[in-house]
């Protein structure tokens, strides 16, 4: 086994093993814990930064294990990979220091970040999988390791939240596991490919084909939170803060998402599903999503709550981009994997700052916090513009390829779609907003738990995540064009995935 | 060169009656001792199966039809391998578990011992007369086994148990006395040639007798009337051990006669007979696991539960094409080992949660996160292979049984698969969700010893494992 | 290099005002930042171009004709307008916040003159829009908080609208860069395009039915804003049609009239719904919405008739360089009076813009006017005759509505402590009168300053001081039309929505409800099961269907 082999594998082990020994330490050994923590990390990002290279120059990085006969663990870092694999590592890296300072001093905080590392290892395995079957063990894992993070608190609404998390989650990953037995049966391990490998099987099996498309879209889409199989994730958001932050940035949604991406170009290939016309039904379910998960976001007063329906429809973009035939979509999409990632994280951040500083959960209580919290009001302003998809942030980039590309695929409509998202974005983002920044404050805050020090709005480790991802926001977007951004990476993907296009 | 095969018999035997003699103490010692030794025994002749195939021994030299043949080949081998496999972890974990009770010790090892003597010898035997004395004797020391404790409860338990493997056991025996009737033999290797399509009716009545004997035995629905109570109250690691292993060996017998002695008489409808009552093993057994209170009984409704996934076996195997057969036949001896060990690590770490919180019924489990996390996270690694999800034991044997019931186009199958893959999550998070709650500092609360909980971890761990090494196990069953 | 640093300038100034450490020195600075904008329209070379392939989705800057046409007035007025916040805001607390805002705005609106790709447009159209919502909320209150939702609502309409329109066209041109991207359009453009534009951009320009934000929000801002809303950013509305329309290239005939009648239309609908207005400043709004419909309508012209382009698009850029300095110089006027009182010299000054507007001979106004008039004769017939006398009409409402203006600000109240804002109001007060005789062509200063054209530029001004001195006699003041005029019923009518409670139907349900009791009888069935009874004749069953079912072969 040389060298290129194993680095898939030390990558998950550099955040596996952290986790197991974090669950072996006391609780008491925060020190220690810590600096596991950013040990695993930061090995793992330097890890990632060397194979972003080697793929960049061609290099292959696949691992092989057979389990059963016919049945292979494969891990592999293809491009699409190496989109999805760096923004875990980085985003847990920064979750990771926000959540040390986010639990400081509360409980159990040995199987929060045992299971957060946990969490990290299942989603870089489902980012690295080279197999529907290997996605499916770590999608699977993705489900048990998030569940403990969800009802941490353990509350009753935690728990109810949990057992409504799993219903969906586990229901929908037997929808997922039916899907691929069914597939492996017809065309044998199905590794992902660049154009999808299933063309061969045209025509007698076109309509099993559908099906199994079906199936697997439906398992992939609860995780995904495509309407109607969204129901868990609004509820979800009573994990704390930073699990909600990874859960709607990269973990869980992403991940969900992430497959359908790999299913539709890596399995059937955009050209092949296209000529079975899986991707119309896909785009109008996306669609819907994208506009009802808005809408239900305009209503809710909790930030969190608002936060995690506005999840459920930036998601969408990213399916809806994958459902569009054609590269410039197919750019969109895929790139809005990494924006809505850095966009929602930033919220998230955000809205955990307010909770834990001065106990606002409610938009309603958030007036005047600009004034008390000017940083994080500002990294969260950029966050919200970013959403709606105002220049030269994230979204504004993703918007703008996924546009350009319903035109290419002579479906205007889909700007409609846009049109009408950005406007409920704004509906529903800059309300909040206003109250932040323009309402002055009557009123005591809730529950003021870190003071005002030296000008220091919260404590250091609270307020370093958010600014970071709010300046990364504004990056990838100012620089989007510039060699090293996520979205020329992207258009590379594309040009891989769509056989004639080029760049 | 070196057999194993009776040594694997007899060494269960002396140790138990050196036990007896030598008191729990000393006894305990030396079963440890011995089931180590077991296992290197398995091993070996694992090893010598996997290199030269079936492998037969003669007892005394004297070989059939006078004298008796004991036969080991790929099914009983990996039979072989997961009872020893079982028993070693759960002997350190009765040994923590038993202190304090030195009564019920006194007779627990040398119970076990001859259990264990019957199983392996029932794993060996080559003819159905054999197997029928070696599956009393594996009823009489369950039945003893479960009664351990005594009390009301046990003892009735108990009682209905004997009666239910008694009647199994006749059943059988019927069965067999009519096999001998016809053919005048009840040796395996004589009897196959003999028994073709056409045979006569009798020899179908012998094969309903002795399969449904067995299915009673292994507490198939409708007839899992026995287990709940037999399971749920016996102490845990009895309940491991019934649970894991004692059921699986009369599932392991219904295999050997269908595939082997009866494979030209069984017919499809056959096979969707016993698919549909493990269908209904499978829904009923999970729906009941869901609405049970105690911990313990939980986890024996589950057991009920995972019996009808071995049974799907059956139509998903019989009359299909070579491949789809081989792979459901792999699926479900696969399913036989991830279960065996998955229950034998949830029965103990149900038993080790009891005894820490000194309440049997699931709400009063709260707070095992925090207090024993290392037993909590054992009982969800075994979990997870009951569960089926990936990467353990059980999500491999569900694969290759998806795969099979995909490839022969039989989806109801699927759908009772995936209900039951379903509801055992259901069931299983019950109790993961009630151990996260917390509790007022004031619940008294037992520290466990370190013997009580590592055991547990290994056999979960076991179970897991399994799933990446199933290869392994497959080529083992593939040896022939 | 130096355009991006001078674009940057503004942002950078505003961080550091917001920044307590360094606030005295770069408070010093601010009302300058516009002055390197102002020295780079006046030095840069022409067909300036600047690529900068690594910003967005690869950027472009550059400056045209109407760019630095529109740079010049843009920055004029922003460089007034900030020296005369300095004073007129002296007093305020908050004005560093103001000043940030300002700023951002500045740098936003001195971005779009210059963005030749349309996703740094956008971006600098973006910045202008929402920086300036921090301008127009500035004075707080409830007035000021209505004004700014208004605002916002309608600016994040435009922005979505934008979008859209730019995302087609862009599609279909296949570039986003400028000049290429509204000339290849002119092959074949869904309608539907165009009509995002239009209202996209519209909304800043103030077309009726969209304008409801602007005669809340210009009067609510403090002037010196309210001076760059209505001068400068509106503007902003008529270059984005200037850049994305393809004018010249193509006939759009729907477009085409369908601006021109509106343009007419809200040229009148801003005097009459104005000319009862009783605050000054939304008088000056709807003035706004009224000239701008001028401006709206020979855009129109341009798309009815490319031919005529050559002429129009000077016409219209020297009319935007009028009205933007002439505007601005009004609103920064209401100010003064405000502040330091209304006495012979400020009235002379007001007199000034508000007779250019009306188009009084020798005033920019005239020269406008008349160039306009010219460009548009190559119209078809409808439209010529209908022109020919609705314009001059259009004249004498304005310089009624001036009239009246200049009535209602006589009756403000002073403070007289606005000394600081006189010298950069007559500054703005000498660009108004001068620089329209530079940008005007020279045929165009040959007529305005013929006989003919000196008397038909006289006579409207007579004919206005008749009415006005009668209506003054008789103390007309017209019905009252509150400002916003639409935006009320419309606010009505979602008053009275929200208090027809709709049921909302879609809540999540509870998935888990309670158990029925059905389900503690489907337990206790397993009872019965495992009676004995029960237990042995389903075993017999089992036993003979199994060996039925084995006896079958």
């Amino acid at each position: 086994m040389n060298f290129n082999e194993t680095l898939p594998l030390l990558v998950l082990l550099s955040s596996l093993l952290p986790g197991l020994i974090i669950f072996a330490l006391p609780d008491e050994r925060h020190g220690l814990r810590s600096l596991i923590n950013m040990v695993g990390s930061t090995l793992q990002l330097l890890l990632i930064v060397y194979m972003l290279r080697g793929v960049m120059h061609g290099e292959e990085y696949i691992y092989h294990f057979t389990i059963l006969p016919g049945l292979d663990l494969v891990f592999k870092a293809d491009a699409l990979a190496m989109l999805f694999v760096p923004l875990s590592a980085a985003l847990w890296f920064l979750t990771t220091l926000y959540a040390i300072g986010y639990l400081e001093g509360s409980p159990h905080r040995n199987r929060f970040f045992g299971f957060f590392s946990l969490c990290v290892t299942a989603t870089i395995g489902v980012a690295m999988a080279g197999n529907l079957f290997t996605f499916f063990v770590f999608y699977e894992l993705l489900t048990l390791s998030t569940y403990p993070l969800v009802v941490h608190r353990g509350t009753e609404q935690a728990m109810r939240a949990g057992q409504v998390y799993l219903t969906y989650t586990l229901g929908g990953g037997a929808l997922l596991l039916v899907g691929i037995v069914w597939l492996y049966g017809l065309a044998g391990q199905v590794e992902f490919t660049h154009g999808g490998v299933l063309a061969v099987l045209w025509p007698e099996y076109t309509s099993q084909l559908r099906v199994i498309f079906f199936l697997l879209i439906a398992g992939l889409g609860v995780k995904a939170a495509l309407v109607p199989l969204h129901g868990w994730l609004p509820l979800a958001m009573v994990a704390p803060a930073p699990v909600s932050a990874l859960l709607h940035a990269v973990a869980v949604v992403k991940a969900g998402v992430f497959g359908i991406v790999r299913v539709v170009y890596d399995v059937y290939g955009v050209e092949f599903s296209q000529s079975l016309h899986l991707l119309m039904p896909l785009a109008v379910m996306a669609s819907v999503t994208i506009i009802w998960g808005s809408l239900r976001a305009l209503f809710q007063d909790d930030l969190k709550r608002r936060l995690a329906y506005s999840t459920i429809s930036q998601v969408s973009y990213i399916a809806l981009g994958v459902a569009i035939f054609g590269p410039m979509a197919t750019v969109g999409g895929v790139v809005h994997l990494v924006h809505q990632g850095i966009m929602k994280i930033t919220l998230f951040f955000c809205a955990g700052n307010y909770a834990e500083t001065l106990g606002v959960h409610k938009i309603s209580e958030m007036d005047g916090v600009g004034r008390r919290m000017p940083w994080t009001t500002a990294a969260f302003t950029v966050g919200a513009f970013g959403m709606i998809g105002l220049p030269p942030l994230a979204g504004f980039i993703s918007k703008w390829y996924l546009g350009l590309g319903a035109l290419e695929a002579q479906m205007p409509w889909v700007i409609a779609i846009l049109l009408a998202s950005s406007l409920l974005n704004a509906a529903y983002f800059l309300p909040v907003l206003y109250r932040a920044w323009f309402q002055p404050r009557t009123e005591a805050w809730p529950e003021e738990q870190i003071p005002m020090q030296n000008g220091r709005e919260t404590a250091w480790l609270l307020l370093v995540p958010p600014l970071a991802t709010a300046v990364a926001t504004m990056l990838v977007g100012l620089f989007a064009s510039s060699t090293l951004s996520p979205l020329t990476w992207a258009k590379m993907i594309a040009a891989r995935e769509y056989l004639y296009w080029m760049p | 060169m070196f057999d194993p095969m009776p040594w694997l018999i007899l060494s269960p035997l002396i140790w138990a009656t050196l036990a007896f003699v030598h008191g729990p103490g000393r006894g305990g010692r030396l079963a440890v001792a011995c089931l180590i030794l077991q296992l290197s025994l398995a091993a070996i002749l694992a090893q010598q199966v996997i290199a030269g195939g079936v492998r037969m021994y003669a007892v005394g030299g004297w070989g059939a039809p006078l004298g008796i043949d004991l036969m080991a080949d790929g099914l009983s081998t990996v039979m072989l391998l997961l009872t020893q496999t079982i028993v070693l972890p759960l002997a350190f974990y009765a040994r923590a578990y038993f202190v304090g009770h030195a009564n019920s010790l006194r007779y627990f090892w040398p119970l076990t011992g001859y259990l264990l003597a019957a199983m392996n010898a029932l794993f060996l035997s080559s003819d159905v007369f054999n197997i029928y004395v070696t599956l009393e004797l594996l009823g009489l020391a369950a039945v003893g086994l479960v009664a351990l404790v005594g009390g009301a409860g046990p003892i009735t338990a108990a009682m209905r148990y004997l009666l239910a493997t008694l009647l199994g056991s006749s059943a059988y025996l019927l069965g067999v006395a009519l096999l001998y009737g016809v053919y005048g033999s009840v040796s395996l290797v004589a009897l196959k040639p003999l028994i073709a399509a056409d045979a006569p009716a009798t020899v179908s009545l012998a094969a309903a007798l002795m399969l449904l004997g067995l299915m009673l035995k292994t507490a198939l629905f409708p007839f899992h009337f026995w287990l709940p109570p037999a399971h749920g109250g016996a102490p845990a690691p009895v309940s491991a051990l019934l649970s894991a292993l004692v059921i699986k060996a009369s599932f392991y017998l219904i295999l050997r006669l269908w595939f082997d002695l009866f494979a030209p008489i069984v017919s499809i409808t056959a096979a969707q007979l016993l698919g549909a009552l493990g269908a209904g093993a499978i829904l009923w057994g999970s729906f009941l696991a869901l609405r049970q209170t105690h911990l313990k009984m939980l986890v024996a409704y589950s057991t009920v539960a995972q019996v009808g996934y071995l049974f799907l076996l059956f139509p998903l195997a019989t009359g299909m094409s070579a491949e789809v057969a081989e792979s459901a036949w792999q699926g479900g001896v696969l399913q036989v080992v991830a279960h065996g060990l998955a229950k034998a690590a949830m029965f103990a770490a149900a038993g080790a949660m009891i005894t820490a919180t000194g309440r049997d019924e699931i709400s009063g489990i709260a707070g095992v996160a925090t207090r024993i996390p290392l037993t909590l996270f054992a009982f969800a690694l075994a979990g997870v292979t009951i569960m089926g999800l990936p990467p353990s034991g059980g999500f491999a044997a569900k694969w290759l049984l998806l795969g099979a019931a995909l490839a022969s186009e039989q989806w109801w199958w699927i759908v009772v698969m995936v209900v039951g893959g379903l509801l055992s999550a259901a069931y299983v998070f019950k109790v993961l969700r009630q151990a996260f709650l917390p509790v007022e500092e004031t619940a008294s609360f037992q520290l466990l010893p370190r013997m009580l909980e590592w055991p547990i971890l290994l056999l979960a761990l076991a179970s897991l494992v399994l799933g990446l090494v199933g290869i392994e196990v497959l080529s083992l069953l593939g040896a022939a | 290099m130096s355009l991006s640093v001078f674009l940057f300038l503004p942002l950078l100034l505003a961080s550091f005002v917001l920044l307590p450490a360094t606030r005295h020195i770069s408070m010093l600075l601010a009302p300058w930042a516009a002055l390197p904008g102002l020295v780079f329209a006046l030095v840069a070379p022409d067909a300036y171009m600047l690529d900068l392939p690594w910003l967005l989705l690869g950027s472009r800057f550059g400056l045209d004709e109407s760019g630095r046409l529109f740079l010049v007035f843009t920055t004029l007025l922003w460089l007034t307008a900030g020296l005369y916040a300095r004073s007129y805001l002296a007093k305020d607390p908050r004005q560093h916040i103001f000043i940030a805002f300002f700023l951002a705005t500045l740098s936003g609106n001195l971005g779009v003159c210059l963005a030749m790709d349309a996703a740094s447009f956008y971006l600098t159209f973006a910045v202008m829009t929402f920086a300036a919502y921090g301008l127009v909320v500035h004075e707080g209150g409830a007035e000021a908080r209505r004004a700014g939702k208004v605002y916002l609502i309608m600016a994040v309409l435009g922005e979505a609208l934008l979008i859209a329109g730019l995302l087609l066209l862009a599609g279909s041109a296949q570039t986003h860069f400028l000049p290429e991207m509204a000339r290849a359009t002119a092959i074949a453009m869904p309608s539907l395009t165009y009509g995002l534009l239009f209202f996209g951009f519209g909304i800043k320009a103030g077309v009726p039915l969209l304008h409801m934000w602007l005669p809340l929000a210009h009067p609510v801002a403090p002037t010196p804003a309210s001076a760059v809303l209505s001068g400068a950013m509106i503007k902003v509305g008529l270059l984005g049609w200037l850049r994305f329309l393809p004018l010249g290239e193509a006939t759009v005939l729907t477009l085409g009239t369908v601006m021109l009648g509106l343009g007419l239309f809200a040229a009148f609908f801003g005097i009459v719904v104005g000319m009862v207005q009783r605050q000054p400043k939304t008088l000056l709004a709807y003035s706004s919405i009224s000239q701008m419909g001028l401006m709206t309508l020979a855009v129109g012209a341009g798309l009815l008739l490319p031919k005529a382009w050559p002429l129009l698009l000077p016409a219209i850029g020297l009319y935007a360089l009028h009205h933007g300095l002439a505007k601005g110089a009004l609103f920064l006027g209401v100010g003064v009076t405000q502040r330091f009182g209304c006495n012979g010299w400020v009235m002379a000054g007001l007199l000034l813009p508000a007779l250019a507007l009306a188009g009084a001979p020798f005033t920019s106004g005239a020269l406008a006017k008349t160039q306009l008039k010219v460009a548009l004769t190559g119209l078809p017939t409808p439209w010529l005759e209908l022109l020919a006398w609705t314009l001059p009409l259009a004249s004498v409402g304005t310089g009624l509505l001036m009239a009246r203006f200049l009535l209602l600000t006589s009756r403000e109240s002073k403070q007289n402590d606005g000394i600081g804002l006189l010298p950069p109001w007559f500054g703005l007060l000498a660009a108004v009168a001068a620089l329209a005789w530079v940008q005007a062509d020279a045929d165009t200063v040959a007529a305005v300053l013929s006989g003919s054209g000196l008397a038909s530029a006289a006579w409207p001004i007579f004919v206005i001081a008749l009415i006005s001195f009668t209506a003054w006699r008789r103390e007309w003041r017209g019905p009252a039309i509150p400002p916003g005029d639409v935006l009320v019923w419309l606010e009505r009518a979602a008053a009275t929505l929200r208090c027809v409670s709709v049921p909302y139907p879609f809540r999540s349900k509870r998935i888990f409800t309670a158990a029925p009791v059905s389900i503690s009888k489907v337990c206790s069935m397993e009872k019965i099961l495992c009676a004995w009874p029960l237990v042995g004749c389903l075993w017999l069953f089992v036993l003979v269907a199994l060996a039925c079912v084995l006896l079958e072969y």
